[in-house]
């Protein structure tokens, strides 16, 4: 893709796909190597015959994994692939790509769940990630962590996500695999089910909020402001806030240079 | 779209960032605005329900004095802050933010943000000036307030600020800011007659603990990447105090947070051999008198002992959660809710602020009340409303502050018209979330009053919009052009890719800067090759890649976090002493020297020369 981004697919294609010798060797690498031979060859529109089934393990190798978490700020690779595999419309094959992919970021989408938020504008997902590492891939259907090193693991798109969809799988360098944090948020209150990697359970209950959603009327009950209020100290609403008819006396005395 | 037509948005205040302080100032504003018929504009690089250090929420609201119930007095706030700060304050901006604070918390409960309670119907202290809440939902119930005050038609989400504009005829007079939409790369020009800057501290200047995924679990939001220090040094504000960074003690690894262990939960810092650091490092608390005698511990003192035992090689430090929980088991005795509830607290703690923790306990199988915890210091950090006190040098309130700290309005920076609140404002820390919010309302009825007696809007320069454009899409450009020429697009001689940029920024910050690796120690020449390093590295900036509008986002947020580095850098070079040794040590001059150093530090860019210039400012006590 030569020349500046475009609007549509803000993601850039790498002007080349990675090479097969960067993939650590291994008993199931040769499937792979085929894999994406095949996907690429089907790209520039030749016949290239997949892997069957059978053939594609569950998981992908070591260095399989490691390429596509390396290439994934660099979502082109992945894209190469995906873009394949819809031309392809060999859906075994997106299957494998996409249950290898999801493993390999914090946050991560579960393809089986997702429906990409379907009925509005943007994912809410995507709508909601305040590091806008969650971006939606047009050629996948489904968003997608393009930059999980900047993930915070705040939980916003967990807590968003209406199809329980978004899970985070701990950062790899840091956290032992195993557990599960799984929040369910409520209008007034968020339940966390917690589970330990022994399989150990803890369900946890709090409030959120004590009014209804969409209830909050800014500046009722407060006097509307007049000039004069705009001249003087105190805010907004706040001898009602306050609880408290006047503000603090003023401290000012006669100040002196420290020492 | 590098050359496309900018969307113009005309307004009269201009709020940057819908963090806490943002929020504030978005509530505040559209309140005072209704006198005049005023125009208030919020933008925000992310979505205002999760955007900002409270985007997990919190578990505790950190400053809330309580007169209501006589609790506290403003007073006794501003004489525990100055002490915290090492006695460089800001007394009447701290005094300010105390007899306000409480109607925003007051505010925060009337819109239904739950608040743990006592029998009495008082809130639930963690400590002296910490209340606790179920603050899960912090965040979106403070922008459900900001979004019906300002209509959701005044609010630009998406849109990074990466420039403020000057009046086309006064250099000294703000007239607007611009920037881009981080999805679309469109280009944004919004005229102002006031801008308040409100976009949060800075992380990632310094190599974080971590080395892979990792890097994005710190202790403050990864998204706060100085922007709002950026866009007011390049202006030419004078800015304060960038040499008092932060660093803190945090739960290893999860970077949970540790004040209601500390207050709440009694849990005390054991080294792997059983001794209590704190009192262990009691002695040297003498050389820091008067500000190292006398409860509670400054922080930078307390950081200060954590350090000199991990030197000393008597780690792993741990925080006695055990030992703290078990001790409330013991004085609930066989009440088996009061256990539970204890319990439940202690996870709420983590859940409602930092879930990660809540994660790497689960995935360790860690039992809180059975099992310690490993506890680290952090890397460093700038910030302007925690216990760091880097910002901007602003005015302070008409009816406090003395001559030398007034110029005209509440809260404005040296810039006619632009104003600052929460971390963007240096030298009166210890806001925490409410204190940012209740300084971000202050700002805006101050850039209100400012708006409404000021006569014509400014212009803005259109060479000037025409080079903020240019600068700051040029990453797509220059990637464009050079792209096809390496088989492998993160290894080119003729652009640099935001993250090798920013690895870049991060090791010389850490190697040079007093980070982690250095021991938090430096020097002047060290800092002088520091200074030197950065430039360089100002340089390759101008060769920024960006191969799309996402790689754009990070680029500008690299350009943020090179001038927070640059500003620091020459901070800690100025003072020539040691006042907050377990935030960073000159070794050329190991202690704190209140005869020379008992003032602030301010310092300016020159925007036309290019040249730093830093000065010293009184600190003048206005309470005994």
């Amino acid at each position: 893709m030569p020349g500046a981004p475009q609007a549509a697919c803000p993601l850039g294609l790498p002007s080349h796909p990675p090479a097969p010798h960067a993939l650590r060797a291994g008993p199931q690498t040769a499937c792979h190597l085929r894999l994406v031979h095949a996907l690429l060859q089907q790209r520039r529109g030749r016949q290239s015959p997949l892997p069957q089934r059978r053939e594609i393990p569950s998981h992908p190798p070591p260095g399989f994994r490691c390429l596509l978490r390396r290439v994934l700020p660099l979502p082109g690779f992945t894209i190469v692939l995906l873009e394949s595999i819809i031309v392809a419309r060999q859906a075994l094959c997106r299957y494998a790509v996409l249950r290898w992919s999801v493993n390999a970021m914090p946050a991560y989408i579960n393809p089986a769940r997702c429906d990409a938020c379907s009925a509005r504008a943007t994912p809410a997902c995507v709508h909601i990630c305040p590091s806008d590492v969650l971006h939606f891939d047009s050629a996948l259907g489904q968003p997608v962590n393009v930059e999980p090193d900047q993930c915070w693991e705040c939980y916003a798109c967990v807590k968003a996500c209406p199809q329980g969809a978004v899970q985070v799988r701990g950062y790899a360098d840091v956290i032992p695999l195993g557990a599960l944090l799984a929040p369910r948020r409520s209008d007034h209150s968020i339940a966390w089910d917690i589970r330990f990697r022994s399989g150990r359970q803890l369900h946890l209950e709090f409030a959120i909020r004590t009014t209804t959603w969409n209830s909050i009327a800014p500046f009722k009950g407060i006097p509307a402001p007049t000039p004069a209020a705009l001249a003087a100290p105190r805010l907004c609403g706040q001898q009602h806030f306050l609880n408290d008819p006047e503000l603090p006396a003023s401290v000012r005395s006669a100040p002196s240079a420290a020492l | 779209m590098v050359n496309a037509e900018p969307i113009k948005v005309d307004t009269d205040v201009l709020i940057l960032g819908g963090g806490m302080a943002g929020c504030g100032a978005a509530y505040e504003a559209a309140y005072w605005a209704q006198t005049k018929g005023l125009r208030v504009t919020l933008v925000e690089k992310s979505v205002i329900e999760r955007s900002g250090a409270a985007a997990a929420g919190l578990s505790a609201i950190n400053c809330y004095m309580g007169t209501k119930w006589g609790e506290n007095q403003p007073e006794d706030f501003v004489r525990y802050v100055r002490r915290d700060l090492m006695g460089l304050c800001r007394e009447d901006l701290v005094y300010d933010i105390a007899r306000n604070v409480d109607s925003s918390v007051h505010m925060f409960e009337s819109w239904g943000l739950p608040f743990f309670k006592t029998p009495e119907g008082r809130y639930r202290r963690e400590g002296r000036w910490q209340v606790m809440i179920h603050g899960e939902s912090y965040k979106p119930i403070v922008a459900e307030a900001a979004r019906k005050a300002l209509g959701t038609e005044n609010i630009y989400e998406r849109v990074f600020i990466s420039h403020l504009l000057h009046d086309s005829f006064d250099s000294g007079r703000i007239a607007g800011a611009a920037g881009f939409g981080v999805r679309d790369g469109r280009f944004y020009v919004f005229r102002a007659r006031a801008v308040i800057c409100a976009a949060g501290g800075a992380t990632g200047v310094f190599r974080p603990h971590a080395v892979g995924e990792g890097l994005g679990r710190i202790w403050y939001a990864p998204w706060n990447t100085g922007s709002t220090y950026k866009l007011m040094i390049r202006a030419g504000a004078k800015m304060c105090q960038f040499e008092h960074r932060l660093v803190a003690p945090r739960f290893k690894d999860g970077y949970g947070a540790v004040g209601m262990w500390f207050l709440l939960f009694k849990a005390v810092v054991k080294n792997a051999y059983g001794e209590e650091v704190e009192k262990k490092w009691t002695e040297l608390l003498k050389a820091f008198a008067p500000y190292g005698t006398g409860d509670p511990i400054p922080t930078p003192l307390r950081t200060y002992q954590l350090l000199l035992d991990i030197r000393d090689g008597k780690g792993p430090h741990y925080i006695r959660t055990d030992e703290g929980l078990q001790q409330l088991f013991e004085a609930a005795r066989e009440d088996a809710t009061a256990k539970a509830q204890t319990e439940s607290d202690a996870w709420e703690d983590f859940l409602d602020m930092t879930p990660s923790q809540a994660l790497l306990w689960a995935a360790r199988d860690l039992n809180p009340a059975a099992s310690p915890s490993e506890i680290v210091l952090t890397e460093p950090y700038l910030v302007g409303s925690h216990a760091g006190a880097s910002g901007a040098w602003v005015s302070g309130p008409e009816d406090i502050a003395p001559p030398e700290y007034f110029w005209g309005y509440n809260r404005m920076t040296s810039i006619v018209g632009l104003f600052a609140a929460g971390d963007s404002v240096g030298a009166s820390s210890h806001k925490f979330s409410s204190g940012s919010y209740t300084e971000g309302r202050l700002a805006a009825k101050a850039a209100v009053k400012f708006v409404s007696e000021t006569g014509a809007a400014p212009a803005c320069d259109l060479a000037a919009i025409a080079a903020a454009q240019s600068e700051v899409l040029r990453p797509l450009a220059v990637f464009a052009r050079h792209h096809g020429a390496t088989t492998n697009e993160e290894i080119s001689p003729d652009y640099l890719l935001p993250k090798s940029a920013l690895q870049r920024l991060q090791r010389i910050m850490d190697e040079y800067c007093a980070g982690v690796s250095a021991g938090y120690a430096t020097n002047a020449p060290t800092l002088e090759r520091c200074i030197c390093l950065l430039d360089a590295l100002g340089k390759d900036l101008a060769q920024l890649g960006a191969r799309n509008y996402h790689e754009l986002l990070r680029a500008a947020e690299v350009v943020d976090r090179y001038w927070c580095a640059q500003a620091h850098a020459r901070h800690l070079l100025y003072r020539e002493e040691s006042r907050w040794p377990g935030y960073y040590l000159r070794s050329d001059f190991p202690a704190l020297d209140d005869h020379r150093w008992k003032c602030f530090v301010t310092s300016r860019h020159d925007p036309v020369t290019a040249a730093w210039t830093l000065t010293t400012q009184p600190c003048l006590q206005i309470l005994t």
